[in-house]
């Protein structure tokens, strides 16, 4: 990693408009969360314990730590963290889906209860399809969709970092929860 | 949702409508949107799907975590671990990924599956089961298993090893795909069945046979994979895992007990090769009323009886195993019917219920019985039905508790034998004195040798046995590769079970195993005084292998320090003392120091000799006394040496068959230096049995005698049988010593004599120049077998006319007999070369004086009844005869022929045929014994054809000159 520092001034610059910073800023983060699910799974010796809330967290603690610059515009932190958990999620149900079709692998002694099953591959890109629906229709309950999905804050976080009241927070929470729940067939006509 | 709508008020109607208690809702929505249809259908819409069952929460955090263990693995490719670069990902497992691996050094293109422990779940448990599965793989080798390549650490600290890579098709797809036939695919399960039963005779069950763990390669060999889950059937003590960290095996081909939970043997693969086979053969899973769930199989499997499969052939029922990918995935059973069942195997459908009634219905009922104990005991039984159907054979069908017997037997052994070690070991931890934890130490050591061996042995089927199938070599490779691995044994145990082993390997022949073992032995405990008896046995044992490895140099160091380490011992008894001069006396022997090596030998007789030992160090005294005897030229004490070495071999009741065969041996070495082969011959054949029986085809011994035989035929004048017998034992020797042992130029002289006597010159000089090359390269240019061997190519110079060439090689050793032994009366077969090529110069008289010079020699060395003697008086008959002295000639050419009487009934031989050619030439001369020389030529003509064929030159030239004889008259 190239110092938690370099994300600061990335995620300023980001700020005032750099889009090539924006870019570099997202890259990094997509990376370290990558590299701290690896190091927390290995920790944690099993799947279970980790979320995406700690994970986020933990990166989020590890741009804040001693000696690095503190990470001032967290709900913009927060945005990228999310937006890449969830590229991570796309990428890698669509690599998946890729494999299955190919079918390409020779060991075939796949015991799955740690893999993603080829059913929730397509659970996650319906998913991504259903939010990219929602964006369209109203990004800003899509970006709270990420942030409770992929990034793990909840709504009192999201509340405070949005500066809206919890119970809005919960009600647009409702409403896409529900156009989600249609696009992905859910609903009886 | 229809774009009509306004979304905002959409968003604001909704979250007002929250608020209402759900049961007026809709009253509330319909008031709100009073005339506004689409945004009250598109409310309706929303608030429905959010009633229904949840599709989007929940399960994002589940969906997070394994996609982000899944990101290592592609993470991963390209990287370089230990020797091998990563190119893609094959498959993840439990607990292991695989990826598909080359070296990265470019030392070799081959590819390899590599199986690298998944580091993200890297527990000390997961580790060792890891671990555990290289060990397992490590234990087996053969042709339709993987093979394990190597292992080592990842950079990061996580183990890792490779395997061969199979790029294969599992074996239903292969199957259907080549349109196999039902008894080609039997044959193909015979494959599978014989890798099983490797896997058990090295006590490993593997738990999960499915076709997808079964590939075959494009040239139709059947691979079994994946031993992930495969169990030892003796258990390490200590090594049992948790249940929690147990795989699930493949449920559609678990067996009851696996289901139940109840322990797992051999027996459970024998029920997951019936299904296989079940489903190799109808195309179909064998439980017909088998539902989707799991509690649906597993019902199944302890109730139903496999439907017959005649009759699963038939079936249109849904088939439950495309769920999994176990060969099933890419032809839904359901989609299948009988027609195409029919056609995949290359047959009609009626032809096909046919061969799927009978036997095989039995076969595959009886593999797939719910008792373990009703199954068929063995993999190998299985097979043996399998093989008994291919070949029209009755199946087996006798009682069973007959085979459960030997089967409880079987596996009793080694697991009784186990607890009694732990018991001794956790025994001897309670004493707390140090000698006495010594002693116990030392009691558990030994048990744990014998129980090692013991071990070894036990596994092994005894019907397999009796096919001999199975060889020391393979029990004893199998031993090695556990004791490497095991966790159990301390060092000290380990270097004994290694010394033991190497012992062993010696025993057999297969040196350069025997003196890897001892090295590792040596090694372990060079540094422990307290071992210090075992280190001075072990290097003793060690120098010996040595000595027979040809690095004789080596081994004299090192036997020496032996007997210097055991000199530093107190108390070493006798017997330890004399077994490190036996080795003293053998290495001795092997850089040809005859004096010591007696030294040595009668230093060991005079400590053993009338005392109560081991029959055997006796035996090997004596045999090294007689040996040292012969090569000090003193044939009468070697004899008496070998001959009490007989009687001490014999004399007990379970005489000690290799070591008679060695007597036998020895006796038909001295037999045939006083020319008497016939007897030597049959010595040399009783051997040579016992040899074959005990030791096998390619043992170095068996070599020996063939050598001997040959070499007792080439006297008899029996060359056809002598070159064979030579050309044998050399392409042997070179397999198992190399091309550049000592023990082949022995070989080659003798080779070169029977070729020279066959008339073929130009290979007998190349034979023979090979041969001086490599004794001068081991012993330097002064030994006696450079000296023999040039003597002979000077002889074959001598034939081929190049009679310098041939003086110039007599004279050089001449020269250095001289140098080496001033005193020597000098040696018959030179000096009679030197008077052949003197004769052959024109120079009789000078050929004269030598000849009878050599005579002499040969007459009190060998005695009157020998070749050389007979040889001898005919070169002197030569010489005498251009000299123009007929009468002393005729003389000496009876004597000749008197002289090879003595030896070989009536004379016959080749050489004895010549010289009555010579004698009837002289004879001929004279009118009053012209009948005589008739007859003589006669005789040779008879022994020609007989010993060199009708059609060889010399025949005919016999023919040529008994006509010649008869116009004459």
């Amino acid at each position: 990693m190239q110092g938690p520092e370099h994300l600061t001034d990335l995620l300023n610059a980001a700020q005032s408009g750099d889009r090539d910073a924006s870019q570099k800023a997202y890259e990094l983060v997509y990376a370290e969360l990558k590299r701290t699910a690896r190091n927390s799974l290995r920790r944690a010796f099993g799947a279970d314990t980790l979320t995406p809330t700690v994970l986020v967290h933990e990166v989020y603690l590890r741009f804040n730590g001693v000696g690095a610059k503190p990470v001032r515009d967290r709900a913009h932190f927060y945005a990228l963290a999310a937006r890449a958990m969830r590229q991570i999620l796309v990428d890698h149900a669509r690599r998946r889906g890729a494999g299955k079709r190919g079918g390409g692998a020779h060991v075939t002694d796949l015991d799955r209860a740690l893999t993603l099953e080829a059913g929730d591959s397509v659970r996650a890109l319906e998913l991504d399809a259903a939010l990219r629906a929602l964006e369209a229709c109203d990004s800003e309950l899509a970006q709270l969709v990420e942030w409770h999905f992929f990034a793990g804050l909840d709504f009192e976080e999201i509340a405070k970092e949005t500066h809206r009241h919890k119970r809005t927070v919960f009600s647009h929470w409702e409403l896409a929860r529900a156009f989600l729940q249609r696009e992905l067939g859910a609903a009886v006509p | 949702m229809s774009r009509a709508v306004d979304w905002s008020r959409v968003k604001q109607l909704f979250t007002q409508a929250l608020d209402v208690p759900a049961e007026e809702r809709e009253a509330w929505m319909e008031r709100a949107c009073a005339g506004d249809a689409p945004t009250l259908a598109e409310l309706r819409s929303l608030f429905a799907a959010r009633a229904a069952p949840d599709r989007v929460g929940g399960g994002v955090a589940q969906l997070m975590s394994p996609l982000l263990v899944e990101e290592e693995g592609t993470s991963r490719i390209g990287a370089q671990i230990g020797a091998y670069r990563l190119l893609r990902e094959l498959g993840v497992g439990g607990m292991g990924r695989v990826y598909l691996a080359e070296r990265a050094d470019g030392q070799f293109t081959h590819q390899v599956a590599l199986k690298l422990v998944r580091s993200e779940l890297a527990g000390p448990e997961l580790v060792q089961r890891f671990l555990r599965e290289r060990d397992t793989l490590a234990r087996l080798a053969h042709p339709n298993i993987a093979q394990l390549h190597d292992g080592g650490m990842s950079p990061d600290g996580s183990p890792y090893f490779t395997l061969e890579y199979v790029s294969g098709e599992p074996i239903t797809n292969w199957s259907d795909a080549q349109r196999l036939a039902v008894r080609a695919r039997v044959r193909l399960l015979l494959k599978v069945c014989d890798a099983v039963e490797h896997a058990h005779r090295n006590l490993i069950v593997h738990r999960d046979i499915k076709p997808s763990n079964i590939l075959v390669t494009p040239e139709g060999e059947p691979k079994l994979l994946d031993f992930g889950i495969a169990k030892p059937l003796v258990e390490v003590p200590g090594a049992e895992l948790t249940g929690t960290m147990m795989r699930p095996m493949t449920r559609e081909f678990a067996a009851p007990e696996q289901v139940l939970g109840e322990p797992v043997t051999t027996a459970t693969d024998v029920y997951s090769l019936g299904v296989m086979t079940y489903l190799l053969l109808s195309g179909r899973m064998p439980y017909r009323r088998a539902a989707l769930g799991q509690s649906g199989w597993t019902k199944a499997i302890l109730d139903e009886q496999p439907e017959p499969l005649d009759r699963a052939i038939t079936r249109t029922v849904v088939q439950v195993a495309a769920a999994n990918d176990d060969g099933l995935a890419a032809h839904p059973s359901s989609m299948i019917d009988i027609a195409t069942l029919a056609t995949a195997r290359s047959t009609t459908q009626q032809a096909l219920k046919r061969s799927l009634r009978g036997d095989l219905e039995r076969i595959v009922q009886r593999a797939m019985a719910k008792p373990p104990n009703a199954r068929y005991t063995t993999v190998a039984a299985l097979a043996q039905d399998l093989r008994a159907y291919l070949d029209g054979r009755a199946i087996s069908g006798g009682t069973r508790t007959y085979r459960l017997r030997k089967f409880a037997r079987r596996y009793w052994l080694p697991l009784a034998a186990a607890a009694a070690l732990l018991l001794v070991i956790v025994g001897g931890s309670v004493i707390v004195a140090a000698d006495a934890r010594k002693i116990a130490h030392e009691a558990t050591t030994k048990l744990a040798v014998k129980d090692f061996l013991l071990g070894l042995f036990a596994a092994v089927d005894p019907h397999e046995a009796k096919g001999k199938n199975i060889t020391a070599r393979e029990l004893l490779d199998r031993g090695v590769q556990s004791i490497e691995y095991d966790r159990v044994l301390d060092s000290a145990q380990k270097a004994e079970i290694d010394a033991t082993l190497g012992r062993i390997y010696y025993q057999l022949g297969i040196f350069d195993q025997a003196s890897a073992l001892q090295k590792t032995a040596i090694q372990a405990i060079s540094a422990d005084p307290g071992q210090a008896l075992l280190l001075a046995e072990t290097e003793a044992e060690h120098a010996q292998t040595l000595s027979d490895m040809g690095d004789a140099k080596s081994a004299v160091a090192l036997v020496a320090d032996a007997m210097a380490k055991l000199d530093a011992i107190p108390r070493v008894t006798a017997i330890e003392r004399a077994r490190v001069l036996s080795v003293q006396s053998s290495v001795a022997s092997e850089m040809r120091d005859f004096a010591a090596m007696k030294r040595y030998a009668d230093a060991e007789l005079a400590l053993i000799r009338g005392s109560d030992v081991d029959p055997r160090l006796l035996f090997t005294a004596l045999t090294m006394a007689g040996a040292a005897s012969w090569g000090l030229h003193d044939p009468t004490q070697s004899m008496s040496y070998f001959r009490e070495s007989l009687d001490v071999a014999s004399r007990r009741a379970g005489a000690h068959e290799l070591n008679v065969g060695t007597a036998q041996t020895n006796i038909a070495m001295v037999l045939r230096y006083e020319s008497r082969f016939p007897e030597a011959v049959e010595f040399d054949e009783q051997a040579l049995a016992t040899y074959l029986k005990v030791l096998g085809p390619d043992h170095a011994k068996v070599m020996n005698v063939r050598r001997d035989l040959a070499l007792s035929h080439y006297h008899l004048g029996e060359y056809a049988k002598a070159r064979a017998g030579f050309e044998q034992v050399l392409a042997s020797q070179r397999a198992s010593l190399g091309s550049r042992h000592p023990s082949i130029a022995g070989t080659e002289i003798n080779l070169g004599l029977v070729l020279t006597d066959s008339g073929d010159l130009a290979a007998a000089e190349h034979t023979l120049t090979e041969a001086i090359a490599i004794f001068t390269e081991r012993f330097g240019p002064e030994y006696e077998g450079v000296r023999l061997a040039s003597g002979d190519l000077a002889a074959v110079h001598a034939l081929q006319g190049h009679l310098d060439q041939a003086e110039s090689e007599l004279l050089k050793i001449r020269a250095v007999q001289e140098k080496i032994d001033p005193n020597s009366h000098g040696d018959s077969s030179l000096l009679s070369r030197l008077g052949e090529v003197a004769r052959l110069r024109g120079n009789a008289k000078e050929a004269v004086n030598l000849q009878r010079e050599a005579l002499a020699l040969a007459q009190r060395e060998r005695g009157e009844s020998s070749r050389f003697t007979a040889m001898n008086h005919h070169f002197t008959a030569l010489a005498l005869r251009d000299a123009g002295n007929t009468a002393e000639a005729i003389g000496e050419l009876r004597a000749a022929l008197a002289s090879f009487a003595g030896y070989l009934p009536n004379a016959r031989h080749p050489l004895a045929a010549t010289t009555r050619m010579e004698l009837a030439a002289l004879l001929a001369r004279e009118p009053a014994t012209r009948t005589e020389a008739i007859a003589l030529a006669t005789e040779a003509l008879s022994i020609r054809r007989d010993f060199l064929g009708a059609d060889d030159a010399r025949t005919h030239e016999s023919q040529d000159f008994l006509d010649g004889l008869q116009k004459a008259r």
